[in-house]
Formats: C-alpha cells, structure tokens, sequence
C-alpha cells in the first residue's frame, strides 16, 4: 500500500440539492470546497499551509472565463470535456499558487509526492477529487487513479514539466486519472475519443461534430503539406550537411553513395547567455561560408539542398539561419535539431533493434530527446525536453532522464532507450548501472553510431523519409 | 427602535445625522490618537517616552467615546434589521416604501461597509481610516430609487445604486472627502471595492448557501478584488456594470 492509499478521501461541503458540476461554477463553493481539501491534506501529512483566498478567487474566474469560453454545444462531448476542464483548472491553480505551505513535519518520506511538492499534490488531488465526483454523478463513470498519482518520478517529471509550460498540467492530469493524456497539444480540448464511445447524437450535432474534426483534420494537413514542400527541394542533386555541434561548425558534403566530398570543421565558442547574440552570428557566418565554400567545389553546378542541424537552443533562429543561407547561396535550406540527426543516424545506421519504437537521448548539455515510432522521428518541439545541465554527474542525470523516461514509459508504453553520445560525456557505465536499477523494465543501451563526418552525411540523405513533424503517431507507441 | 418609527422624513435624517455625528467623533478621536502616535515614532528617545504615555492616555479616552458612541447608537438610534437573507436582499428592500427602504438599506449598507473595508485594508496593505456615513447612504438610495421604475432588473438596479453610492461618497477618507475620487489608488480601490461587494452581496441567491452571511460578504470581496479591471472599466456605464453585476450573482 502506498502513502496515498492510506489516506482517507476529502469530504467537502454539504451541496444540499446543487450538483457539483453546477457547484464548481459558484466561488463560494469552489473556495469552501477547496478549503476543505488543504485541511484533509493538512491533516494526512502535517503540512500546514496558507490560502490565500484572493488568489483562489481569481484562479477561479480566469478558469470560470475559460470554461464558458470553450463549453462544447454538443452534449455527446461533455464528459470529454470534464478531463479538460479539470485540467484546466490544474493548470489555473499552478500558474497562479494560491497555497504556499509553511511548515514540514519533522521526518517524512520524501518518495511521498505530498512531501515533494506539496501544493502541487493539493492542486493535483482537489482536480482529481472534483473530476471523480462530477463523472460519478453527471456521467455515472467511475474513475479510478492511476498508479502513476503515487509514483515519485512521474512528479518530477509532472513539476519540471509544468514548470516549462503549465499546459502540461492538462496533459499530466488526465495521466494521474487514468485517462489517455496527450503531450503534443494539451492546451487544445480534443473531443473524438469519447464521441465514439457515446450513444449517437441529433444529426445537426453530428453534422456540427465532424466539420469541426474536418477542419482540425485539414489543418493538420496543411501543415505537413507546407513542410513537405520545403523540404522536397532538397532531395534532389547532392546532399549537404551543416551540423553545429556545442563548440564547433561541421559541414560535410556526400554523394547519393554516400562518398565523402567535402568535409570542414572549425571551432565555435559557444557564448554565455548574455551573448548569445554573438554566438549566433558566429554560427550564421560559419554556415554561410562553409556553404560558399561547398558551392565553390562542386564548381556551382548541381547542389540543390542544404540540411542544417543546430542544438534546440538555437532552433529559435532558424528562420533567420534559413534566410540567411538561402539569401547568400540560392539554395533551399532545412533546418533541424541535432537530436534530430542523431535519431535519423540511430534508425538507419545503428545497432539493430527490437523493434524500431524508441527513445533517444541525446547527451548534449543540455540534453536533448527524440522519439520514434514506428521507424520514424517525431520532429515536434513537443518531444525535446532541456534543462538538465549536469551531465557529468551520473547520479543527477540518471534521477532526471528516469523522470522522464518512467512518464514515456507509464503514458505510451516506451521500453527502450538509446543514449547517444554527444560532445560531452558521463560516466557510462555507472550511469547506465543508475538507470536500469531504477527503470529495470526498460531496455537501456548506448548508441553505436560513430560520429563521423561520412555518418552524419549519410544520415542527411534519409532526413525526408524518415523524420514527420508532427507528433500524431507518437500515441501509438503503445498500440 | 423600528424602522416604521424612522418612517417621518425629519425624524429619520436627524438620526441617521446623530449617528454620523457620534461615529464621526470617534473618528476623529482615533485619526488624531494615530497622526499623534506617528509623530511620537519619530521623535528623539526622550520625547519618545513622553509620547508613548500620552498615547496611551488617549487610547483610554478613544476606548470609553468609542463604547459610549456605540452603546448609544445601538441603544436608541439602530432600527432593529437583521442581516440574515430574509430581510437583507434587494428584491425584499425595493418592496418597501421609499423611507423605510432606504432606512434599511442605509443601515445594511453600513455594517457590511465596515466589514469588506477592513478586509481590503487587510488584503492591501493599507494603513487609512475610512468613514462610512449612513446618511449618505441613505441620501444615495433615494436618488437611486427614483429610476427604479425604468427597469425590472435587478442587476440594474444594483448598478444604479452602486453608482449613487460612489458618487454621494458613502465611504469618506479620513479628512471626510469622498474616497472614491480619492487621488491615493489605493484608497479608490478601496471604496470602489467596498461598495461592489455590498451591493454584490445583496442581489447573490441564498438557497444554496452552505456558509455564513460574513463568509458569503468575504466571498463577493474576494471576486470583486479578482475583477477590479472590469469593475473600474464599467463604472461610468449602468449597463456595463449591470452585465457585471449578472455575471458575478451567477459566480458567487
């Protein structure tokens, strides 16, 4: 039995006839109610906290505001819309912390999630709490939690996550409900899983229901369209790889066998935070003589495409590196992520194996992470997380990459993982020892690609079938 | 002493006038024991000691005219209004004649007044004192009243009183200027505030009330502090702040 199974659910205020989907509406029994939840888990953990009821009041009316603003018409659609609206509510409250604990107790188990974040846990359990009682009485759903509620590394995982970007809560609440939660866009309600599941509606409502989905559907399809095109160009004639590493400029050139035609590397120091702006027109100035210089042996005869690989920090400026390339050169420029190259190397060049779902981690510092499904890499700013400076520390980075690995694991059914080495490097084996000790069913490995000139040429050559933008496939990781 | 007593126009604005003038004395009992205290802070170490022993000789004097004053005003001055549901909404108040509706609303108006002005100072800060006349109050209905009959609506009708509130000044700074037009933010808010959430508090629906009528004034506090943009926006438009008025009745 874990910590949270011990403790006894909330009981909140008395509704008389109201019910609670209609109550939530109404500040006086949202804060009473709330209330009522900081006290039970006051009382189960010897936290104290403070509200702070003015704040409470306005997590409300922004969540209320939202609510109303994003109410379906359909009502087939409005138990879907009860994990968003929780979600939503999650996410209010995190944004804008109305509770602040001012005391521990004395010892305490710090695998315990209330222990680890305790507003996090009041926010998460009230959401939850409210949920559960809304479909029990509106829907007669049962909702049971998930495992995942208790699991420390999914909370590590929930609090960074949600401390980049508070949509997250959205996503990770539907997880602790036991829901299918979706990482990609959870800021956006999806209604199709439980349209399907619901009996039919009026065919006005149905009518209604599909030409939203349509229109999603042909956005959706706009955009890989838009992006195909731009990248077709560089199919033809020669492929050409610009790589940024952290502290050097690579550029190589390979035929359509894969030859090695032109290789030049040259040292960039990459600047503190403050001067970025200096580095990044370094980088710009590199890239764009490395390209004169490739132009310059091929004689300015067929070289159609440039692929450019930078770090994700530098992903914000690929649109000025893209202009500046193609402005200069003439030629079509993609730009993309190294995580991204290195997950095209791993599928086309790597170890073989089991089979080709898989995490990769690029061991940056930053570190960066790519998934693939199916053989293909899911290219969405969605599927990188950063933040993880202390690669050298095995302890430190294998507690952070379990973190999220165990969310991959628990959401989509993730079971192996690459770990490809970048320029920095920790201690392998001792960090792999770390990892499968606390992840024991995932299938750790190294990446046996060689970083060389030859490897990162060829893996431009297979950039077009190989990596999607969006990340629409990752959910069926687990199917 | 029941409000069908205070019916008499002389009657009632001598009273409502006796019990302005009782408080007012306190009121300035209490500025002047707070300007005297400040200024005593900040004297050198000698007069310092001289300073703390009038203060407190003062702090006696406030004690014994703020209970006199009380006792009075309750005594012989209060008409005998509850705050519970059944008397205090504004569908029941605007069924009475004029006179005693005013009265009634006055006498409401002030204690729930005195109530969100101290939560608010609390919430922010502020160190003011602040002066509710329920003569004003009650001169504020009047004119309020007398467009009644263009609406049914209760919002509006909250929003025209709140108006008439904020611009007779039933909340008055310490130098007994209208706090609503106050040049000190703060102190607008305050008022601004104050008087959205007693007005607020009358028009909410009880019937699924599971808290006090206090907690219920705190709750109207608290949205109104949640939405003081909106509120300072609509101020001037009767319309405006009826909408916002519905809106925040729905979400109480």
């Amino acid at each position: 039995m874990n910590a949270l199974e011990s403790r006894p659910p909330v009981v909140f205020n008395n509704l008389g006839d109201e019910p609670v989907h209609r109550a939530i509406r109404r500040l006086r029994w949202f804060k009473s109610s709330f209330i009522s939840q900081v006290n039970s888990v006051s009382e189960q953990t010897d936290i104290q906290f403070e509200t702070n009821t003015e704040i409470l009041a306005r997590c409300f009316l922004a969540w209320l505001k939202e609510f109303e603003a994003s109410k379906p018409d359909d009502p087939a659609e409005r138990e879907s819309f009860l994990g968003y609206a929780s979600g939503m509510m999650l996410r209010r409250l995190i944004e804008l912390e109305p509770v602040r604990h001012l005391s521990m107790p004395e010892e305490f188990d710090k695998s315990d999630p209330a222990m680890f974040w305790p507003e996090g846990y009041v926010y998460v359990m009230y959401c939850l709490n409210i949920r559960k009682l809304v479909a029990d009485e509106a829907f007669d759903a049962g909702l049971e939690f998930s495992p995942a509620v208790a699991d420390i590394s999914t909370w590590w995982s929930f609090r960074e996550n949600v401390g980049e970007m508070s949509s997250y809560a959205i996503a990770f609440l539907d997880l602790f409900a036991g829901k299918k939660p979706d990482f990609v866009t959870p800021y956006i309600f999806k209604p199709e899983d439980s349209a399907q599941s619901l009996p039919p509606s009026s065919p006005s409502q149905t009518n209604q229901a599909t030409t939203r989905t349509a229109s999603r559907a042909a956005s959706r399809l706009a955009t890989r369209l838009a992006t195909g095109a731009e990248t077709q160009a560089t199919t033809a004639g020669l492929s050409c790889g610009l790589q940024i590493g952290e502290q050097n400029c690579r550029a190589v050139l390979v035929d359509n066998s894969g030859s090695l035609l032109f290789e030049r590397n040259t040292e960039i120091a990459i600047q503190p935070d403050s001067q970025l702006a200096t580095t990044h027109s370094a980088v710009i100035n590199e890239l764009l003589s490395a390209a004169r210089d490739i132009n310059v042996t091929l004689e300015g005869s067929s070289l159609q495409g440039l692929f450019v690989s930078v770090p994700d920090s530098l992903l914000t400026d690929s649109a000025e590196i893209q202009s500046a390339i193609s402005a200069n050169t003439g030629v079509a420029v993609s730009v993309m992520s190294t995580s991204t190259a290195a997950a095209v190397a791993e599928i086309t060049l790597g170890a073989e194996l089991p089979d080709r779902n898989f995490l990769l981690v690029w061991m940056a510092s930053p570190i960066e992470y790519r998934m693939v499904v199916d053989g293909k890499v899911i290219n969405d700013t969605a599927s990188t997380r950063g933040n993880t400076p202390a690669v050298t520390d095995p302890a430190t980075l294998a507690e952070e990459l379990a973190a999220t690995v165990s969310v991959l694991h628990n959401v989509m059914g993730l079971r192996q993982v690459v770990l490809a080495p970048a320029s920095t490097e920790p201690d392998y084996p001792q960090l792999l020892g770390e990892l499968k000790n606390r992840l024991p069913a995932i299938d750790f490995r190294y990446s046996e690609v060689p970083q060389t000139p030859e490897a990162f040429g060829a893996v431009c050559l297979q950039f077009i079938d190989i990596v999607t933008t969006t990340g629409a496939d990752r959910t069926r990781l687990d199917s | 002493m029941t409000a069908s007593a205070l019916k008499a126009p002389l009657i009632r604005t001598l009273v409502l006038s006796v019990k302005d003038g009782l408080r007012g004395i306190r009121h300035i009992l209490l500025s002047l024991r707070n300007r005297f205290a400040r200024v005593a802070r900040r004297s050198p170490a000698p007069m310092r000691q001289f300073g703390k022993v009038l203060v407190s000789h003062f702090d006696r004097i406030a004690d014994r005219v703020d209970r006199n004053t009380s006792s009075i005003v309750h005594r012989y001055l209060d008409p005998e209004i509850s705050r519970k549901a059944d008397v205090a909404v504004l569908s029941r108040i605007t069924s009475l004649d004029e006179a005693s509706a005013s009265v009634i609303f006055a006498k409401i108006s002030y204690d729930n007044l005195k109530s969100v002005i101290a939560y608010l100072c609390d919430r922010l800060d502020h160190e003011g004192h602040f002066f509710v006349s329920e003569a004003l109050g009650a001169v504020a209905y009047g004119r309020a009243a007398g467009s009644f009959q263009d609406t049914a609506c209760e919002s509006t009708k909250a929003a025209m009183l709140l108006q008439a509130l904020l611009r007779v000044g039933m909340v008055r700074t310490g130098s007994s200027g209208n706090a609503a037009t106050s040049s000190d933010a703060d102190t607008q808010k305050i008022a601004q505030m104050s008087v959205f959430s007693a007005i607020l508090w009358l028009i909410i629906e009880r019937e699924s009330t599971p808290e006090s009528e206090d907690e219920l004034l705190i709750d109207c506090c608290d949205l109104a502090l949640a939405q003081a943009e909106s509120i300072y926006q609509a101020l001037e438009d009767v319309q405006a702040m009826a909408d916002l008025m519905a809106f925040s009745r729905e979400s109480v």
